[in-house]
């Protein structure tokens, strides 16, 4: 048998497997590097359930903070629809001033009087008409406050129209440029601002003849282009007017077929709401009062 | 197989740094690990640390380690590289960096029946080498490793790991010839 040096050591040792003393494992347990190490792992652990039991502590608190500021985000939300409520109540309020202002204020009072009983049809109006026949104007102004303030006091949404701020009020002038604004005529035009509420929402209650689009997107596609009401019932006279949401007058049609093409003075407006008015007469002379807002998406 | 399924769970359970895996991982391995420290190193003491320092490295790194089946192969290169590690420790310069060249025949055989003599006195043999001599004939002649890996092991040339590998065997010869 032959054999070298390399190929017996290599047979004899390959597998070589050596006994091992019983204590051995217990000098390892107790090596100061191993203890250091298993000391760093128990810090190590402590560390991360520590992380773990803060992470959730502040999950818990996050949630506890948070349920309270969700009621304020309500709030916040109540509050919102609040200040839309009030801004539709002074459209509202605009636009009946301007349903006021667009009739025809060249007449004198006693005219006004009768519009005014012509649309309202309430016994207030009647005294107004009352009061108007007597010839002295001063007195008719004088009346017609006194009016006013009964007016106030009995009309639930008085307070909103007080709320109409300084713009509304410039609207009323832009669009009454047509007359002087004489102490009389600013009496009138208060008048109606506090009494008509009542009497558009008469008119609101009659039954609409058109079927009005609340969003139309001017943006060339040939869809939903032009924004008009559409109606299959006889219409004796239409008005429609657009205004911005600060009141600001920016379109106006007396053709039922010709609607609005979200432009102004030649270039399209901005996306957002504005306010439509539409005021027609049926065949049978009534006089219907539309109005809302649209929402314009370009 | 049903072994192979239990170094998984062990492997597993030293991941998870489960003090009754580790025990069960140094059952295994542990005779294995003082076979291999034994011809390394000088004595029994000196074994007994490298196997301390082994396992803690083993336990240690066992989180690097990716596939079970290498465990055995992986645990081998440790223990070899503490080996190393332990003779660094003890003298740093145990590799004899200058040394002259031999030219001795390898392939010259031996006609005597050595397997009458016990591994015990061949462990003893290789355990009275000289550090540098006994690393590299285990590294070359035993682990199987090129003179080239052995080098760079040893951070030196394949040329000296050479030389060394001959004087080593040299010796042995000598002492297996004079061995009755």
């Amino acid at each position: 048998m032959s054999k070298n040096i390399e190929e017996l050591y290599k047979e004899r040792f390959e597998q070589f497997e050596a006994p091992v003393a019983d204590n051995l494992w217990d000098k390892i347990n107790q090596n100061p590097q191993w203890q250091q190490h298993l000391r760093r792992q128990k810090i190590k652990n402590l560390v991360f359930y520590a992380g773990v039991a803060i992470v959730a502590i502040g999950t818990c608190v996050a949630l506890w903070v948070r349920q309270p500021q969700s009621d304020t985000e309500e709030l916040g939300f109540d509050e919102q629809v609040a200040a839309d409520t009030e801004q539709v109540a002074e459209n509202s309020g605009l636009v009946t001033e301007i349903t006021e202002s667009s009739l025809p204020q060249e007449t004198d009072n006693t005219e006004i009087a009768t519009d005014n009983q012509v649309i309202t049809n309430t016994p207030v109006a009647e005294s107004i008409a009352e009061s108007t026949s007597t010839p002295n104007a001063n007195e008719t102004a004088s009346t017609t406050e006194t009016v006013a303030a009964t007016v106030n006091n009995v009309t639930p949404n008085t307070t909103t129209e007080n709320k109409t701020d300084k713009t509304n009020n410039e609207s009323v002038k832009t669009s009454t440029q047509g007359t002087k604004p004489t102490p009389k005529d600013e009496a009138s035009a208060s008048e109606p601002a506090s009494s008509t509420p009542g009497g558009s929402e008469s008119g609101t209650l009659q039954q609409s003849l058109f079927s009005i689009p609340n969003a139309f997107t001017p943006n060339g596609d040939g869809l939903n282009d032009i924004f008009m009401p559409v109606t299959s019932a006889e219409i004796a006279s239409y008005q429609m007017d657009i205004f911005m949401p600060n009141g600001q007058h920016i379109f106006a049609s007396k053709n039922i077929n010709f609607g609005w093409n979200g432009e102004y003075k030649g270039s399209l407006v901005n996306s957002g709401t504005y306010i439509y008015v539409i005021k027609y007469k049926s065949t049978d002379g009534k006089e219907h009062i539309d109005k809302g807002q649209l929402l314009l998406i370009r | 197989m049903k072994k192979k399924i239990k170094e998984r769970d062990i492997v597993a359970g030293c991941k998870a740094d489960k003090p009754q895996s580790q025990r069960q991982l140094y059952d295994l391995y542990c005779r294995m690990v003082m076979g291999m420290a034994l011809r390394y190193t000088r004595n029994l003491t000196d074994a007994e640390d490298v196997v301390q320092e082994t396992f803690i490295k083993i336990f240690m790194k066992i989180g690097s380690l990716r596939d079970e089946k290498s465990l055995t192969s992986w645990i081998k290169t440790i223990t070899t590289n503490t080996c190393l590690d332990f003779l660094k420790s003890k003298n740093n310069d145990y590799i004899i960096t200058s040394i002259e060249e031999t030219d001795e025949d390898i392939k010259d055989e031996y006609h005597k029946n050595y397997d009458d003599i016990p591994t015990q006195q061949l462990l003893a043999f290789v355990q009275e080498l000289p550090d540098g001599y006994r690393t590299v004939f285990n590294l070359c002649a035993i682990d199987g490793y090129s003179y080239e890996e052995t080098a760079k092991m040893l951070n030196c040339t394949a040329s000296n790991v050479r030389s060394q590998y001959f004087r080593a065997r040299n010796l042995l010869k000598e002492k297996i010839e004079h061995y009755e």
